[in-house]
Parts: structure tokens; sequence; C-alpha cells
């Protein structure tokens, strides 16, 4: 039961931002997939004889201090940023739709709980929570998928708990329940189709916002550990040497993840654009 | 009026309330046995035992935290492993510098985005608009980190035109006396007009870094609202009656987008208060968040438990005030609990 369909207008030209996101996304997964296989060197492998080497033909973007390939690292980065960004905002999509739809269908003492703990969420400044979180489950990269899960959560919940809440005694909710379907299939099967659409453009927006959130973590000592290559940490390895002039140390990662980050902000606006036009 | 206030301050508690549960909980996540943790690699079982029995983990988790909520009445947040000072002073020593980064940053954002944003909605399409899309998709997409590194590069290594980023005043300067905490106030009130400067010259780049990614939502929001304003039938009305054009504007179309503003800044000021963490490192900033960055590196519980209470505290403090503002903007306000 969809309540309306959209259709791009024929013959509708791309937009270039949109073909940018779809190229800079289709890099990434790539690089996720296949990173690790084709980089030049060995992005764990050290070097001290070709250690702080500047940008060259051979190490395209220089070396850092234990002389290992910048490009190597950051393609094979990659895998990592994009696997626990993907996670986080799975699992707050699935917990907190899940949530949402429990608390906006019954509502009563369910939905005043569920409220509550979104509200507790929220009243911290995001990021000082993922810090909070991430520090208290140790290092690892299942606390910082848990870490940006959490923050992230009150988002889907609240969004998930508003339009189940609207579409509680709708006409064609009223029927299937005439029809003696079960309110778990009616809330599955016939309201939560509704709710995808705007349900996929918020993650994709949330997902370079989880991919920096992770980097910030792991750029302050938490979760991921070294030698594993990932953007937040190689960025840290290179801020000290940014006094001494090293500056490709820390530029490269810092670049590859901007664009990531981009990349998916412009998914999502295309994806808004296409299915969400109500609010575009 | 005080009736609402005080409604608005009491339907604050329960946020304060879940916040001491949250920090609570997270301190029960520690892996492995806190007792161990807590007494240290040389530890024998003895003395783990010994621990345990002093911090109370061989007791309920509710006894356990009726003693939490005890302890945080008496301003008891623990121990300091690494600077062996209660927590508590430790924060309450670094909070100022935290501060006035973070309102720093906070003024430039909302002047900088009030102004892009008024200037791209009278002219859509424009170039404000255009350079009022740019900076909104650049502050969305750039790492706080990454940016403050790379502001570090250009300004301090290539040009040579920002002090090194190493904390709030460069060591040639006297350091002035702690009477507000803020630096900026402190030189003045002691006449040093040079350490003045140097403050100054101290604080533009973090500021610039935190303050960067708030334009764009402050921005986007007085855009749209003001686009709206623009629109409605009492500007119209002011208009046709020959009021200039300045007048107009930032007397008449200003006023109803201060509510919406508003509440972008508040919650910016919850972003910024989260970036804080990595703009302090970056910097060598001597604040709050920088602490908690040492302490994770430390593995040293107390005192990032205590940053993560101390900060929702803030917000909680800030949304309070931006509700109070909002009230005295627009009388029309009522709080919904």
């Amino acid at each position: 039961m969809v309540e309306r369909v959209t259709s791009p207008p024929a013959g509708r030209r791309v937009n270039p931002r949109t073909a940018g996101a779809a190229a800079i996304g289709l890099l990434l997964v790539l690089g996720a997939a296949l990173g690790p296989v084709l980089v030049p060197f060995d992005p764990v492998g050290t070097d001290t004889s070709a250690s702080l080497n500047p940008p060259s033909w051979v190490h395209w973007f220089g070396t850092d201090q234990l002389g290992r390939d910048i490009f190597s690292r950051a393609i094979a980065a990659t895998q990592i940023d994009l696997l626990t960004a993907v996670l986080a905002v799975a699992a707050s999509l699935l917990i907190g739709s899940l949530l949402g739809a429990l608390a906006g269908w019954r509502g009563g003492w369910v939905d005043a709980v569920v409220s509550r703990v979104l509200d507790t969420i929220m009243a911290f400044p995001l990021f000082v929570l993922a810090v909070g979180i991430a520090a208290a489950l140790g290092n690892s990269v299942f606390s910082v998928v848990l870490a940006t899960a959490v923050v992230n959560l009150p988002f889907y919940a609240r969004q998930v708990r508003a339009e189940v809440n609207r579409r509680r005694n709708a006409g064609y909710v009223e029927a299937a329940r005439l029809a003696g379907i079960g309110p778990v299939t009616i809330v599955a099967a016939h309201i939560m189709p509704n709710l995808l659409p705007p349900l996929m453009v918020q993650s994709s927006l949330n997902m370079g916002w989880a991919i920096l959130n992770a980097a910030g973590l792991s750029f302050i000592g938490l979760g991921i550990r070294p030698p594993q290559p990932e953007w937040g940490i190689m960025v840290a390895d290179g801020a000290s040497y940014i006094i001494s002039g090293e500056w490709w140390v820390f530029t490269f990662p810092g670049l590859i993840l901007m664009l990531a980050v981009l990349g998916f902000a412009f998914v999502g606006d295309a994806l808004r654009d296409r299915l969400d036009p109500r609010r575009a | 009026m005080t009736k609402l206030l005080l409604r608005r301050l009491l339907s604050a508690l329960p946020s304060l309330v879940g916040v001491i549960i949250v920090t609570f909980i997270l301190t029960r996540l520690l892996p492995g046995d806190p007792a161990a943790y807590f007494a240290g690699p040389t530890a024998t079982p003895d003395s783990i035992a010994q621990v345990r029995h002093q911090l109370g983990l061989d007791r309920s988790a509710f006894e356990q935290f009726v003693t939490y909520v005890e302890q945080l009445a008496h301003g008891d947040l623990g121990n300091s492993l690494t600077s062996g000072q209660p927590v508590l002073s430790d924060l309450v020593a670094r909070l100022p510098a935290s501060l006035e980064l973070t309102l720093c940053a906070l003024v430039m954002a909302t002047l900088s985005g009030v102004g892009l944003g008024v200037g791209a909605a009278l002219q859509p399409g424009g170039v404000v608009d255009w350079i009022c899309g740019m900076v909104s998709a650049l502050g969305q997409a750039m790492p706080t980190f990454f940016l403050g590194l790379l502001l570090v590069f250009v300004f301090y290594f290539l040009a040579g035109w920002a002090p090194a980023p190493l904390g709030r005043l460069d060591i040639s300067y006297s350091t002035p006396s702690d009477i507000t905490g803020f630096w900026l106030v402190d030189t003045l009130l002691e006449g040093d007009l040079e350490a003045f400067g140097g403050v100054v010259r101290q604080l533009i780049l973090p500021v610039v870094t935190l303050g960067l990614f708030g334009i764009g939502p402050i921005a986007r929001m007085a855009r749209a609202s003001m686009i709206e304003v623009l629109n409605s039938e009492f500007v119209r009305t002011a208009r046709a009656a020959g009021l200039p054009r300045w007048k107009v504007l930032w007397v008449y179309a200003f006023r109803p987008i201060l509510m919406p503003v508003l509440n972008t800044v508040g919650m910016v000021f919850s972003f910024m208060l989260g970036a804080n963490v990595l703009v302090e490192k970056v910097f060598g900033w001597p604040g709050i968040g920088a602490y908690a960055v040492d302490s994770v590196l430390a593995s040293d519980f107390a005192p990032i438990q205590g940053f993560v209470l101390l900060m929702a505290a803030l917000y909680v403090v800030i949304n309070l005030l931006i509700d109070v503002l909002g009230v005295l903007l627009d009388p029309r306000v009522k709080f919904d609990g």
C-alpha cells in the first residue's frame, strides 16, 4: 500500500552533482571491495629506509613516518571506514524503526518509556556521548559501531514513531485490521513501506555523518587501533609532522575522508529530490 | 512569566536525571573487572578485593546508583589517575578555556550565518546565495580536525601569520591572572593590550575551525525564514507604506526570523560542544575537551565520565537559556513541557 508513486520526468538531465556523487560512491565501493588487493604496497608493511618521503611516481601520496605507502593505506582504509558507517547506520535504522513503530503503534506507557529514553540520548551533545560510550566499551570496531548507532537512534525512532502514530487509524489500516490481519503484519507490510523513502534519504545523509563520527573517534585514539589503516588515525599520525613541513602525511587521508563524506551528502540530496519531493 | 520559567526549569529535571543514569550505566560497561582496572596493573587478588569493596562493587546495582548520586550531590566525581587531582577541580580549572573558545566560535558562526543567510534571501540565486551554499556544503563535509590541521599548515607553517598551535597564549607574554578565566576579558581588565592581542591571535584559527561548520545550518535557517518573511503581507504593507528599505529589513522582517535562528544556534552549540574535543586536541588548547582526550589515551575513566556529565549538564542549561530567550523575544511562545 504505497500512497504515492513518483517517477522522474522522462528525459530529465542528470544533475552534475548527482553524477559526481555516483562516481564517488562507485569509487568508494570499489576501494572497499578490491582496494586491499589492488594497492601497490602492503598497507601495514613498514620500510624505515623510505620514511617520510614526499609524493613521487613510486609513492603517489608519499610515505609516513614508518615508511608505509600512504596511497595504499588511504585506499585500504576505505574498507574499515565504510564498514563501520554502514553497520552503524543499519543498526540505528533497524533498531530505531522497531522502537519507533512499537511506540507509535502501542502508544500509552510504551510510548512514554521509549520517548523518555530517546529524549535522554538527545540531551547529550552527540559526539560527547559517542566518546563516552566508545571509551567505556574499549577499543574495537564494535564499540565505534555501537557508539555511532546509539547517538543516531533517536532520529530514526522519532520519525518512525510520528509517522506510525499518524497512520494508526488511517482508512487502509482500519481495512487491514477488519480483514483480520495481525498488528505486526499491518505495521511491517502496510505502514512501513510508506516510510521507506524518507528513511532511505535519512540513512544516506547519515552515512557521511557516521563516517565523520568514526574517524573523529579514532582521531582522538578511541575505537580502531593502529596499525590498522583508518583515515582518522592517519590524519592524527600526520598531525605531528605539520610543523616540520611533511604536509602529505595528513593531507591525503583527510582529503579522501572529505570526498567520501561529500559523496554521501550529494547522494542523500539526490535521493531526496527523487523520493521525497515535498521536502526538496 | 515567572510561573512559565519555573515550569520550564522543572521540565529540565527529567533530562538531568536521564543524563545521570546514562553516565552511571557507562561506568558499568567498562570492559573487564572495574575493580582490577582501578586497582592498577600491580594489583594482587587481595588488593583487588579491597578496591572492589571500597568502590562498593560488591553491592547491588541500585545501592551503587544511590551512592553514585550521593557522591554527585557532594560534587565528588572521583579522582583522575593521571593528574592525581579530584576530577571536579580539574574540570572547573579547564572549563573557562573551553567556554571562551566555544562562545567565540558560536558568536562568529551566528553573525556570519545570519549575514550570509539574509544576504542570500535578498537575492536567491545570486552571488551571496552561492557562497552560502558552498560554505554549507563545505562545513557539512569537512572533518573538523582536518580543517584545523589544514589551517595550521597554511597559516602557521606556510604563511607564518598565525602563532604556533600550542595553547591559549604564547609563552613570551605574561599569563593574565584568573579573574574571570576568560583571558580576552582578563587581559583587558589588567590593561595588558599586548597580551590581549596575543590571546586574540591564538584564538583566531581554533575559532574559525570550530565556527565554520556552524555557519551552514544557521545560514540555511536564516535564509529560509527570511524568504518566507519577505513574502508575507506585513512586509508588503511596510514597503507599500514607503518605509526605508533598511528599516523594513532589519526592524520588521528581522524580528520574526530570530526565533527559528535561535533554535538553530542551540543545535549548533550542541555540535560545538562535541567538536570542541577535536579542535582542542589539534590546537593544544588546555580545555576540558583536551583533558578528556588525554584521559582517553591514559585509559583514565573517571575524568571521561565527569566530562560527559558536565557537557550534558551544560547542554541542558543552554537549552533552558534558549527557551527563556525565546519567551523574551516572542511573547506568544508557550512552553509545552
